[in-house]
């Protein structure tokens, strides 16, 4: 696997946006999969078109790397496969548990952060880079719990966890927002703490607010990717481009509720200003 | 924290009876699933609020896959061509109007 050199901006790659996006390459720089749709030969096949097509970095949300239990086997094999067909410049998983004693949570969970957990992590990828021959990024996870037996904030587990496991972050920017808003802290101390030269790529997505049950007026961010990227998304990736100078893939994750695709075209060229007001020192308008 | 502090998490998100008589009594419940002194404390701690609005989150993640089960290449491309000729245009957006400490 290569770096890419420069900043290249793409999309999620989801089976109802496939027509489009391949009609609009010209506009796309980079796309992602997710590794666990590719489990069949013929679906192998099919990734191995699209990647001659367009550069593809492979995304997993299946592994559970981040858990003192140690990864499943068997997905980790899907994942080397996929990895494998796709030929990409990375691939990511996330700093989350998703089963644990034979139950499966159905989605990420944020996991303690604490120091078995940042042991078990690395671990995991160490058995990762081992199967699939080399180590996924690892991407920050939006809670709505304030994760229990955790006895670190955020940005240390982040920037231990990275360390513990020799590997770079994908940094997704409404993750981070979500859990600031949701426990109250600024994003810009986690920014703050991360190693620069540990950021490699970045998630742009939208949520939403829920209430909380009985608690008139309370409420959370939903990470649900249902939604447009919301402005404070906007000025963390000013912020991002300012803060880290190495090249990134910044990617646009959208799971439904899909609008028109010229809108999502213009969600990603505001991504790419926004990037290069940050590179160039300049500030974030509102839209 | 342990693989079985992970396996109590992972019941509690998941199992509706399990959380309610958690949140009813969550250092006996969870002391009688066998969990240590220091488990105990943490899972005393707990975001009740987080624990709720997560387990629901969950609870709709998982509906959501078994309608959507893995169905292989020709259902995604009949799903792709079915998106290419009828594009849903539903979309709304939302922030959060304050942030919570």
């Amino acid at each position: 696997m290569s770096a890419p050199r420069s900043d290249r901006f793409g999309l999620g790659w989801r089976p109802a946006l496939a027509a489009s996006i391949l009609s609009n390459l010209d506009r796309i720089d980079v796309l992602e999969v997710m590794a666990e749709d590719f489990a069949t030969p013929a679906a192998r096949r099919a990734l191995r078109t699209l990647s001659r097509q367009v550069p593809v970095v492979v995304h997993g949300v299946a592994l559970g790397l981040a858990s003192a239990s140690p990864v499943d086997e068997k997905r980790l094999s899907v994942t080397a496969r996929a990895v494998e067909a796709a030929e990409p410049d990375f691939w990511s998983e996330h700093l989350a548990f998703v089963r644990a004693g034979g139950t499966e949570i159905g989605h990420l969970a944020a996991p303690p952060r604490c120091a078995s957990t940042i042991e078990g992590t690395a671990r995991n990828v160490a058995r990762a880079r081992a199967v699939v021959g080399s180590a996924p990024l690892l991407e920050n996870v939006a809670t709505l719990i304030d994760p229990p037996g955790s006895d670190r904030d955020e940005a240390r587990f982040v920037t231990e966890a990275l360390e513990a496991a020799e590997t770079d972050l994908l940094l997704d920017l409404h993750n981070l927002h979500a859990n600031a808003v949701n426990f109250g802290y600024e994003e810009e101390e986690f920014l703050r703490a991360v190693p620069s030269e540990r950021v490699r790529a970045v998630h742009l997505a939208g949520g939403r607010c829920i209430g909380v049950p009985g608690k008139a007026g309370a409420s959370r961010i939903l990470d649900d990717h249902l939604h447009d990227v919301p402005d404070p998304v906007y000025a963390l990736l000013v912020e991002t481009g300012r803060r880290f100078p190495g090249p990134l893939t910044v990617i646009l994750e959208r799971d439904g509720l899909f609008p028109p695709f010229e809108e999502t075209l213009a969600e990603l060229a505001r991504a790419r200003t926004s990037l290069e007001k940050g590179r160039a020192g300049k500030g974030e308008a509102a839209a | 924290m342990s693989p079985a502090f992970e396996a109590y998490l992972a019941r509690l998100y998941t199992d509706a009876t399990e959380r309610e008589r958690f949140l009813a009594d969550p250092r006996g419940t969870a002391s009688a699933a066998g969990l240590p002194a220091a488990d105990l404390d943490a899972l005393e701690r707990i975001d009740r609020d987080g624990l709720i609005l997560a387990s629901e989150s969950f609870r709709r993640k998982r509906a959501s896959k078994d309608a959507h089960a893995p169905s292989g290449l020709l259902a995604r491309l009949r799903r792709c061509l079915h998106a290419a000729i009828r594009p849903s245009s539903d979309s709304t957006s939302s922030v959060c109007p304050v942030r919570h400490p």
